[in-house]
């Protein structure tokens, strides 16, 4: 495999807070133009996987590449991130257009005013997301799904290669998310993305990703959904008691809490 | 006008126009980012800053500015590395900068007046080269403030995706926690170490009541802060109280007007959405 065809290389990552590992010996390659779901319970680190990606946190050890290139060398490495909506304050007095063009500001550099360019992207970026009548709204007057795309918007003002989702869908219902999934598969398609999303949905995430990995401290499987989605997975992700069952198309998963544990 | 023929009070007048701008300026951040705990410490530890220079026969301007930078970036520091937590730093910080104040002045051997013109303000009192200070730093906060503009709002906004699209976000936070430090020290003189809060918080929380606008808001904070420093300067005189004080309450009771005919009924919501810890 050659290495312009990595989007995403991980070897060997571990990353702790503190005296805690969060991450052990992640491994993982994303192939150019794939679409992976990161699956896992709460606090299984998906979120610091993303950080350790786009270069937030650095890992304890282990090598990130990013298109071939070391992540931390050279700044912006073009990734679009799509935070959980939970860390927007939609009291916040900005508007949506005000929002997507926060997407630009890295690339339009300090102290320097946004230019015609920029304005573009940011209209093509609303376009994609199909939320253009919306740009001059409050962040608040919108619903989740529409503050979802919003986020999504800002990501891809940025003119990103990888696009990188937190939980995009947990505040739409299943009908608007099952909606998401497939215009993200669109914009994977157009603008020649690759997208990796975390989840603790699994059957939404296996009926749209191409690629799974599960993740609980250590990544378990990664692969085809319909290979890594079994028995076993799940038991070594949500503990026993966890039950998968197939029926019709759309399979799905009840986790049974055992009475001696916590969430 | 027949009270502005004297240069005290014109003085006085200039200085409640610039105090009323930068402080209504810089407390929108505050408001938007959270920080008015912060402010209050920043504030308090200038009492250290003054006392000491007093001791010292320095400029209380320049001591001040070094507690407020040093107490401003301290917490800054402590808060990121998450040992302690914000707002505990603050707190002792705060009262431990206050206290080592206290005991200088109890050095002084005697009442200072001068001092309890800090602690409460004494506009009146403003010397020409006191204003001319103010002048100075009011301008360079708010030349600041316009260059930075779209950084500012962006990490008060979303400080982790600033830094995503490669923003240095933890320099220009640190910045912001300084471009307060200075507003604080610019502004005690005018309205006093325990109130310099309520002019940088209230009038920005008046206008927060009242859009959804962020480049609105600047100018309706703006134009309320400075409204109720000059109404609270001409008021005091008529009433004969001080002026600090006076100030204060002028913008306290704009603001709860602002609460009660807000379209929007914000009052109650004024609270950060704080992010579940990531994992």
């Amino acid at each position: 495999m050659g290495e312009q065809e990595l989007a995403v290389e991980l070897e060997h990552v571990f990353v702790s807070y503190g005296q805690y590992l969060v991450l052990e010996d992640i491994s993982l390659q994303v192939r150019r133009g794939e679409f992976v779901g990161i699956l896992g319970p709460n606090g299984a680190g998906k979120s610091t996987l993303f950080k350790v990606i786009l270069g937030l946190i650095k890992p304890l050890s282990g090598k990130v590449r990013i298109f071939g290139k070391p992540q931390g060398t050279n700044g912006v490495l073009g990734i679009g991130y799509v935070p959980q909506i939970s860390q927007i304050d939609p009291n916040f007095p900005v508007c949506v257009w005000d929002v997507v063009m926060m997407g630009r500001y890295g690339r339009i550099g300090l102290v320097r005013r946004p230019g015609q360019e920029d304005r573009e992207a940011v209209w093509r970026a609303l376009e994609r997301v199909g939320i253009k009548d919306l740009a001059s709204r409050q962040i608040g007057q919108l619903s989740g799904g529409q503050r979802q795309r919003v986020l999504v918007a800002r990501a891809l003002a940025l003119e990103p290669g990888l696009l990188l989702l937190d939980e995009p869908t947990s505040s739409m219902d299943v009908t608007v998310a099952e909606g998401f999934y497939e215009f993200l598969n669109e914009i994977r398609d157009s603008l020649e993305l690759t997208i990796l999303l975390v989840s603790h949905d699994v059957t939404v995430v296996s009926q749209y990703t191409d690629q799974v990995a599960c993740l609980n401290r250590l990544l378990i499987v990664h692969g085809k959904p319909d290979e890594v989605i079994n028995q076993a997975t799940l038991e070594c992700m949500y503990g026993h008691g966890a039950m998968y069952f197939a029926h019709g198309d759309v399979p799905h998963m009840v986790v049974r809490k055992p009475p001696n544990e916590g969430a | 006008m027949d009270i502005l023929q004297y240069a005290f009070m014109q003085r006085a007048l200039i200085s409640a126009v610039v105090v009323g701008t930068v402080c209504s300026v810089i407390g929108v951040y505050v408001i938007l980012k959270g920080l008015s705990f912060i402010g209050a410490g920043i504030a308090h530890a200038s009492f250290g800053g003054v006392a000491l220079g007093f001791i010292l026969g320095w400029n209380l301007v320049g001591t001040a500015l070094i507690f407020c930078l040093a107490t401003a970036w301290g917490v800054g520091l402590v808060s990121r590395k998450g040992r302690i937590r914000e707002d505990v730093a603050i707190g002792i910080l705060f009262s431990a900068t206050m206290a080592l104040g206290i005991l200088l002045v109890s050095l002084l051997k005697g009442y200072n007046v001068d001092l309890i013109g800090f602690l409460f303000g004494s506009v009146l009192a403003v010397t020409p080269e006191d204003l001319w200070l103010t002048v100075v730093l009011a301008l360079a906060i708010l030349l600041v403030v316009g260059l930075l503009y779209k950084e500012l709002l962006f990490i008060t906004f979303d400080t982790e995706m600033a830094q995503v699209v490669g923003l240095p976000a933890t320099a220009l936070y640190f910045l912001l926690l300084g471009l307060m430090a200075v507003t604080i020290v610019v502004s005690i003189k005018v309205v006093g170490i325990i109130l310099v809060e309520a002019l940088i918080v209230t009038p920005a929380a008046t206008a927060y009541q009242l859009t959804t606008d962020f480049r609105r808001m600047m100018v309706l904070s703006v134009a309320i802060g400075v409204g109720a420093a000059v109404a609270g300067l001409f008021f005091s005189y008529w009433l004969n109280t001080p002026s600090g004080g006076t100030m204060v309450l002028t913008a306290t009771i704009v603001f709860f007007l602002a609460a009660l005919l807000s379209p929007k009924k914000r009052l109650l919501r004024l609270t950060r959405v704080i992010g579940k810890p990531s994992t």
